[in-house]
């Protein structure tokens, strides 16, 4: 990996490195990324299933499960001030301009 | 030697019961010693006896006789679990001095039952190493030979348990970071099913593989650690526990039928895996047949690839937990006039190498081009490993392996390698892509250069299926296949 898309990444994250910190990365990320990129070229072939909810762990993004929490906690829980949602604090900076 | 130290947290608690000893005098005694031999040990960041906080003073002081989980004894806390008031680092500068203003579910349900928290116990930097050598505050060293590594991230927390500073420590395992220490300090290391404890006050790392584990000297302490510990919470809606189980109970009686076990063979290798500690394996195998335990071998069909597939979404999952420590919300207020570069500067000066490193792996790959081709495949792969691991339970009650591919190394043996660390934990991973409970138990001990090394094997069975997993481990140990020693150098 080059030293410059490692500049790039550390932008990307909000990080800062030394010119000597970098170089020094930019060979153990391409190391890194030849141990994790085993699994794009092993999974090519991978078989495509459906997987049964009882058999997935309990946090899963792209399934909605059912609560344990009854609904009597619900109900007695503080009624929550909507309107919060929308005050927005002034951003000042850089990053107010990139929006 | 001061008995009570290296006792099991079940006879703590009899003698408690018994008025033989109370509470107060346990919690004094093991305050002392965490004070006489952290400096040698540096386990602990903070003593919390040391504070005179009023959140530390709890009333419960007698335990109740018709309770038998853990109650009115003492413990250590993982430097990343909240207690209102106590500064809580995560082992890193970017928190350092940051006092929560509430304490987590599982710390909570311990205070609830009399319990006392000893001290915070150093960790890798946000939970991120194998060895403890990503500490902010100092590398806790192994007690059975100081130039050694205790394991880690939850390192601290196993040093405490094994030298007799804490009878019960409270560590965090999202790749392995209880069971390997466990291992590598020679006591029982247990990671529940994902969802069994609250993660509602711990610092995250990677949320969909984080869950908090338990260190104890004693197999049955386990049990007693989850019956606490395992209480509904309606603050993480991903705590499936419920109130109706009795672990101690449940761990006390004998199997109905003899248990089968699935020895995975891939890591009967000894290319991957000590050849010291596949001597402990096969020994171990030959024990339990007699027994009467039916032991077969399997196969986990692209097991090899969940270190890989962990590293990606544990380092994707970082990058986005990590995002709140820019100086604003988390982290000391910068004073760069640019919001950016105030970000850039807290974060830069706040972060370890170790926790830069995953920051831009997870940044990598999740990023526009890069997603697909790490982030989402990773997540297909993790799903087949999780049903090729059902699949081979559904067949077997639990899967044995060895809990890490080496015996404790030496200190900077593998930190100019990252990869070469991440190996560390080659065994356990899985575990933990499937959301399955796991146990390191301690089997014995090879020897290095005239030194004695703990040697841990590891158990696994089925999603919320952790009683049948504590029953083991109370069975191997009453048959003496397992079982906790005191390091002699630290036996009073």
């Amino acid at each position: 990996m080059s030293e410059e898309e490692i500049t790039k990444l550390l932008d990307l994250a909000r990080l800062e490195l030394s010119n000597h910190e970098i170089s020094g990365l930019a060979q153990q990320f391409g190391d890194m990324l030849q141990f994790v990129g085993q699994v794009n070229s092993a999974a090519q072939n991978l078989e495509q299933k459906p997987m049964i909810l009882k058999d997935s762990i309990a946090f899963r993004d792209d399934i909605i499960s059912q609560t344990r929490i009854c609904s009597s906690e619900f109900i007695s829980a503080r009624q929550k001030d909507s309107r919060r949602d929308f005050i927005v604090p002034r951003i000042v900076g850089g990053e107010a301009r990139d929006e | 030697m001061n008995e009570i130290l290296f006792d099991t947290a079940v006879n703590l608690q009899k003698q408690i019961t018994a008025n033989q000893l109370s509470a107060k005098e346990l919690f004094d005694i093991q305050a002392e010693a965490a004070l006489k031999h952290n400096p040698t040990l540096n386990c602990y960041h903070i003593i919390t006896s040391e504070y005179t906080s009023d959140n530390l003073i709890y009333g419960v002081d007698y335990p109740s006789l018709e309770y038998n989980g853990y109650q009115c004894l003492p413990f250590s806390t993982k430097d990343l679990m909240c207690i209102t008031s106590v500064e809580t680092t995560a082992g890193s500068k970017i928190l350092s001095g940051w006092k929560p203003p509430y304490t987590a579910s599982v710390v909570q349900n311990l205070f609830n039952r009399g319990c006392r928290s000893i001290g915070m116990t150093n960790m890798d930097e946000f939970a991120m190493g194998s060895s403890n050598e990503y500490c902010s505050w100092g590398i806790p060293r192994n007690p059975w030979d100081l130039n050694r590594v205790p394991g880690g991230s939850s390192g601290g927390a196993a040093v405490s348990v094994a030298s007799g500073l804490a009878p019960l420590a409270l560590g965090t395992d999202t790749g392995g970071s209880v069971r390997q220490p466990a291992a590598f300090c020679g006591i029982y290391g247990y990671k529940p099913t994902y969802g069994l404890f609250s993660r509602y006050g711990i610092i995250a790392y990677a949320s969909s593989l984080d869950q908090v584990g338990i260190f104890t000297r004693g197999a049955l302490d386990l049990a007693m650690a989850v019956e606490t510990i395992a209480q509904p919470d309606p603050l993480d809606s991903t705590c499936q526990a419920t109130s109706d189980k009795h672990y101690v109970d449940l761990a006390n009686q004998s199997f109905d039928h003899p248990p089968r076990i699935g020895v995975i063979k891939h890591f009967l290798n000894p290319e991957l895996v000590d050849p010291a500690i596949l001597a402990h394996l096969e020994r171990f195998i030959t024990e339990v047949t007699k027994l009467g335990w039916q032991v077969v071998e399997v196969e986990l069909p692209m097991l090899e690839l969940s270190l890989p597939i962990y590293y990606i979404i544990s380092c994707a999952e970082c990058s986005s937990n990590l995002a709140r420590y820019d100086g604003i919300r988390y982290g000391p207020t910068g004073d760069h006039p640019d919001l950016k570069q105030r970000y850039i500067e807290v974060r830069s000066k706040g972060f370890g190498q170790e926790v830069r490193r995953r920051i831009l792996l997870g940044t990598y790959v999740l990023s526009s081009g890069y997603k697909d081709a790490f982030y989402n495949k990773a997540r297909e792969v993790r799903n087949a490993i999780s049903s090729n691991v059902n699949n081979l339970l559904s067949d077997c009650d639990f899967l044995l392996t060895p809990t890490t591919p080496d015996l404790p190394f030496k200190f900077g043996s593998k930190t100019r390698d990252p990869v070469k660390m991440y190996t560390s934990d080659a065994c356990l991973t899985f575990v933990n892509l499937a959301g399955l409970p796991g146990v390191s138990i301690p089997v014995g001990f090879s020897s290095i250069d005239g030194v004695e090394l703990p040697v841990g094997l590891h158990l696994t069975s089925k999603r919320f299926n952790d009683e049948r997993l504590l029953q083991a481990c109370v069975q191997l140990e009453l048959a003496g296949l397992c079982g906790y020693k005191a390091p002699k150098a630290f036996i009073i």
